[in-house]
């Protein structure tokens, strides 16, 4: 037997179970006396730290869409992020650089409350074509990735599995929040203005670096620049919660401007079948 | 909705308070822990209504909140059988006697089953557990999950296609282990 299968088999066997309706009427019946006795508390307005808090909360939501979204554009953004309004001369360089990028490809790790929870490679085509291959696991790296495709000038996205050899078509267009919506956080951090932090990156492979960081909404990126090129060698994106815990972090190593094949972004998926999410 | 009153609460109940106990049994398959969760699920929107304010769709809503405490008491119980047999590894088994379970054996494989996949959630992390669940357990659509866990479409169907992997996964390795316990 499959392993699909015997998973559709478990599943049909666990909807299977149903409580009967006397136990059912029963929990409803002693469910509305506890209601009924239970006092209703008080619902006064949100005093200015709830606000703040929730703020926050909202803020931390930024790297739950580049996660739910495209973890291809967390960093990639990240670095469009840094094109904005540049103030430090060196700074200046490393932007001018990032503005001729025709390609980006990187490889990072995922991390969420401090543990590593996924690795991933990405490939960005400019303008508008990303790729992301996200590992099964951290405890699997080898089994077959899932493949996000996306197209941010079209709102088109296509996720590509392997295993099943299916492929799942999805939107992501402007009736989404702002929060789904890619090109409205590349707008929104194009406009960044504000200070940059400056310090001796020290070495990666190598290579004398500077390393920048910005904050904006909780989300802090810092990113390695080559003191010889002004190449961005690594970009580091974090994100705290409540109390700055971390919450959300990606670690990735960058390359540009290498020719990508044009396969990689191929979203007539050959040999896959085609599927609609709902 | 405009604010949560208590008849309010007491309306939402009827209407989608079988939905969540049942949601709530299939995976807990014990009516009083069920029970739990479905009074929990009422009383929250008792004690904190302001939180609630937001909500569009309650019944998608509720479940989704019956299902994650669900899961948390299927997790919590799992690590207690686990402690438990644990413990029971460490005595020394009376002589002549076996861990035969008892019961009629078909009743027993289809009961065998069902743990097997409960076992195999609760090794799933709790976004997938949630994912799964609601998807093929409540037969959601992929943007009602979305709606309710607050992630992208995108990322349900991503989680969603690893859930479903590891459980295979996970199945028909202990369809192996399972073995020793075929009829023959």
């Amino acid at each position: 037997m499959k392993s699909t299968d015997s998973l559709e088999q478990h599943v049909q066997q666990f909807k299977a179970q149903q409580p009967s309706d006397v136990m059912t009427q029963a929990a409803m019946a002693r469910l509305q006396a506890r209601l009924s006795a239970e006092p209703m508390a008080e619902s006064p307005h949100l005093g200015l730290w709830q606000q703040i808090n929730q703020w926050i909360k909202r803020s931390v939501r930024i790297p739950t869409w580049q996660v739910g979204g495209s973890l291809a554009t967390v960093g990639l953004i990240a670095l469009l992020y840094l094109g904005g309004g540049a103030s430090h001369p060196a700074f200046a360089e490393v932007v001018e650089k990032l503005k001729q990028i025709s390609t980006l490809q990187y490889t990072g790790t995922m991390y969420s409350n401090g543990q590593a929870t996924m690795k991933l490679r990405v490939y960005y085509q400019a303008p508008s074509l990303v790729r992301t291959e996200f590992s099964p696991a951290m405890d699997n790296l080898d089994g077959p990735a899932t493949i996000n495709l996306m197209d941010t000038a079209s709102g088109k996205g296509l996720i590509l599995m392997p295993g099943p050899m299916m492929a799942l078509p999805f939107d992501f267009g402007h009736q989404d929040s702002p929060e789904d919506d890619p090109l409205y956080w590349l707008e929104a951090l194009k406009q960044y203005q504000g200070e940059v932090v400056t310090r001796d990156g020290g070495l990666i492979d190598g290579q004398a670096t500077t390393l920048y960081r910005i904050e904006q909404s909780g989300v802090r990126t810092s990113i390695w620049a080559a003191n010889d090129s002004q190449w961005p060698l690594k970009v580091i994106v974090t994100a705290s919660g409540e109390k700055d815990q971390e919450v959300f972090k990606l670690e990735a190593d960058l390359t540009f401007n290498q020719p990508l094949s044009p396969e990689l972004f191929d979203f007539s998926a050959p040999g896959y079948h085609v599927g609609q999410p709902d | 909705m405009p604010q949560l009153t208590k008849a309010a609460i007491a309306g939402l109940a009827d209407e989608c308070g079988p939905r969540v106990f049942r949601a709530a049994y299939r995976l807990l398959k014990d009516p009083i822990l069920a029970e739990d969760v479905l009074q929990e699920v009422f009383l929250k929107l008792l004690r904190q209504p302001r939180q609630f304010d937001g909500v569009k769709n309650w019944p998608a809503y509720l479940t989704t909140m019956g299902t994650s405490l669900a899961i948390d008491l299927l997790r919590q119980r799992r690590h207690q059988l686990l402690a438990e047999e644990y413990q029971e590894d460490r005595q020394p088994a009376p002589d002549g006697q076996t861990a035969e379970p008892p019961g009629p054996m078909q009743a027993l494989s289809v009961s065998r089953d069902l743990e097997k996949l409960r076992a195999a959630l609760t090794r799933l992390s709790q976004l997938e557990c949630q994912v799964f669940c609601l998807r093929h357990l409540e037969e959601f659509s992929y943007k009602e999950i979305a709606a309710q866990l607050d992630i992208s479409v995108n990322l349900v169907g991503v989680t969603l296609n690893r859930a479903q992997s590891r459980l295979s996964e996970q199945l028909t390795e202990s369809q192996f282990l399972g073995a020793v316990y075929e009829i023959n």
